[in-house]
Formats: C-alpha cells, structure tokens, sequence
C-alpha cells in the first residue's frame, strides 16, 4: 500500500505504509510476546501507532480530548481482539480500521452533527474587509459543513483532501469496497459545494 | 460548468486541509502512559491464562506425544494378548482311536491288536488285566 503523501513538516499525514521484512518480524514478534501478556511488547506497540490513532480519530470526531479516548479504547479492543489478528498480515491497518470503527461509534453516539449546513448569514462572507479574514471565515464555514456531514463521509474527503489518500487505501482502511467509498466521496463533495458554492458566488 | 466545480472543489480542499486538526505531540506521551495503565489488567490477565486456541492447535501440540503412544500403547496390547490367548485342548488319543477303530474294522484282525486298542481307548492297562482264558 502506497504511504500517505505528507502535507507539511508540522502536519503528518496518517500513514499506512508497508514494512521491511525485518520491521514485520520485529512486530510479529511483539504482537506474540503481547498476546502473552508482555507489557513492555504491548507498550511498544502503543507507541508505535498512537500519532496515526489519534490523528485518525481526530479526522472523525474533530476534538483532541475525544480522539484520545477513542484511541485508547481502540488500543484496548485491539489487545482483546489479538488471538485473532493474522500475523501474516500488517498490523497497523488493522488497528487503525479498529480506530475507523470505534471513532464512527463515538461520533454516531455522540451524534456530532453541531454544525448547521450553512446558513444564509454566512453568505455575506465575502463581504469581510481582507483575504485573510476571508479564509479564515471559509475555513470555519467549512469546517462546520464537513462536522455536519455522515462521519464516514466526513473521514473519507479528509483521508482524501488532507492524507492523500487513494481509493483503494481508505477502503482498506474502513473496510469498505472501493466503489463505496468513491460513493462517499461523491456524496460527500456534493455535499460540501452545496452548502459553500453560496459563498463562491457560483452555482455547483 | 466542470471547470467551476473544480475551482469549488480546490477551494474546499484548501480550506479542509487549512482546518485540519493534528494531535499535540508532547501530549501523546502522556496518552500513551495512560493507555498503558488502562490494558494492564488485561495483560495481566494473559499472563495467567492459556490463551485460547482452536481444536486442531491443541491436538497438533498433543500428537506429537499421543500418537507414539498410542502406538505403542496397541502393539503391547496385542502381544499381551496373544501371549494370554488360552492353550487349544489337544486331541486326546485321536489319533490313536483313528487306529484302533481302523485295527478293529479290518478283516483280519488278530484278537491281540483288539484288546490293545480297547484298552488303549478306555486307558485300562493290559498288565493288570487277570489273564484271558481261551474258549
């Protein structure tokens, strides 16, 4: 699987990339010491793949505090789940499609749908005095139609428009078929110039 | 139209990315202290218990030993009992009957052969018999 394509130096993408032989045989050695109960294994994993958990989770349920349990209750799900996982495959994609289903839960539970589609106030955006308040205001408009959007289709415009990621890495990532997710990414994308194309002025 | 939709499309893309939020690395330190505190009971817990397994590892770990076993366990049997099969009853004196009867149907048995071949039959010894007397 193709690696994320980085977006800045401060800003890492979420990565889901192949290993080396050697960094597969490490990991399968410390998935089987974790499966024994070895803290300092399972500890090592932690640490490996937490940045990815949270960063992922964060695409879902937009809040740092929340993205923090969901991963931790990925991590713990992931460690009850262990006699399961097939050590002949990656382990971090399928720890982060945990982390995918798990943030989906918490963003469906929580119903994290705050934001309004756009409302008719934001259209006097443009009227704003400079280009960077502007953006700023567009940034936020955006921000708050994308929080409104279904948290799958909301996870598959940001792994696509922020991580870079292909087709085929995010069905893989949330387990859907590839023409699922195009079928997200579509409705998703509708969605967003239908609610922001007002601001441009322009019709979608 | 296309062209407009795609100039939307790059715009919203921007500012997705702009909005973007990113974990705060000096915090995922203390996250993941605090992960590892939340699963230690459960590793705990696998410390002490087998893990579970399927039917066919268990068995696969076992035959190793149980097949050998097993094995040995049938040969020794089955030479314990053939070693304990009971005796087959000879015969006894059939072959001598066989005789005797052929002796006494043939036509020209002298009286002597007969005599010994009944006696033979009913095991009376020819000594302690009192001595015949002619007629």
């Amino acid at each position: 699987m193709e690696a994320f394509r980085a977006t800045g130096s401060q800003r890492q993408p979420v990565r889901l990339t192949l290993y080396d032989d050697s960094a597969a045989s490490r990991e399968r050695e410390l998935i089987e010491r974790a499966r024994s109960g070895d803290r300092e294994a399972f500890g090592e994993l932690i640490r490996a793949h937490l940045g990815d958990a949270v960063r992922l989770a964060m695409r879902v349920v937009h809040d740092e505090h929340d993205a923090e349990d969901v991963a931790q209750d990925a991590f713990l799900l992931a460690l009850r789940r262990l006699d399961t996982f097939d050590t002949r495959r990656a382990f971090r994609p399928w720890l982060l499609r945990i982390v995918v289903n798990r943030a989906i839960d918490f963003a469906e539970s929580r119903r994290i749908r705050s934001a309004e589609l756009l409302s008719p106030d934001a259209r006097d955006a443009s009227a704003l005095p400079d280009a960077k308040a502007q953006h700023a205001d567009l940034v936020a408009h955006v921000q708050r139609v994308l929080a409104g959007l279904p948290p799958r289709q909301r996870l598959v415009i940001q792994l696509s428009d922020i991580d870079g990621a292909s087709i085929s890495d995010i069905a893989e990532l949330t387990g859907s078929a590839q023409a699922t997710v195009r079928w997200h990414l579509h409705m998703g994308r509708r969605a967003l110039r239908a609610a922001l194309s007002p601001l441009f002025g322009e019709n979608a | 139209m296309t062209n407009d939709r795609n100039h939307i499309d790059g715009r919203i893309r921007d500012a997705i990315r702009a909005g973007a939020q990113h974990p705060d690395a000096s915090r995922l330190d203390a996250l993941a202290v605090r992960i590892e505190t939340a699963v230690k009971p459960e590793l705990n817990g696998r410390r002490w218990k087998p893990r579970s397994t399927h039917w066919w590892e268990v068995a696969g770990g076992w035959a190793n030993m149980l097949i050998p076993a097993g094995l040995t366990v049938i040969l020794a049997s089955a030479a314990l009992l053939w070693a304990a099969r009971p005796a087959a009853p000879a015969p006894a004196n059939q072959s001598t009957s066989v005789v005797t009867l052929g002796a006494v149907r043939a036509p020209r048995t002298q009286p002597a052969i007969v005599e010994f071949a009944v006696d033979q039959i009913v095991g009376t010894p020819t000594e302690s018999r009192p001595p015949r007397s002619d007629r």
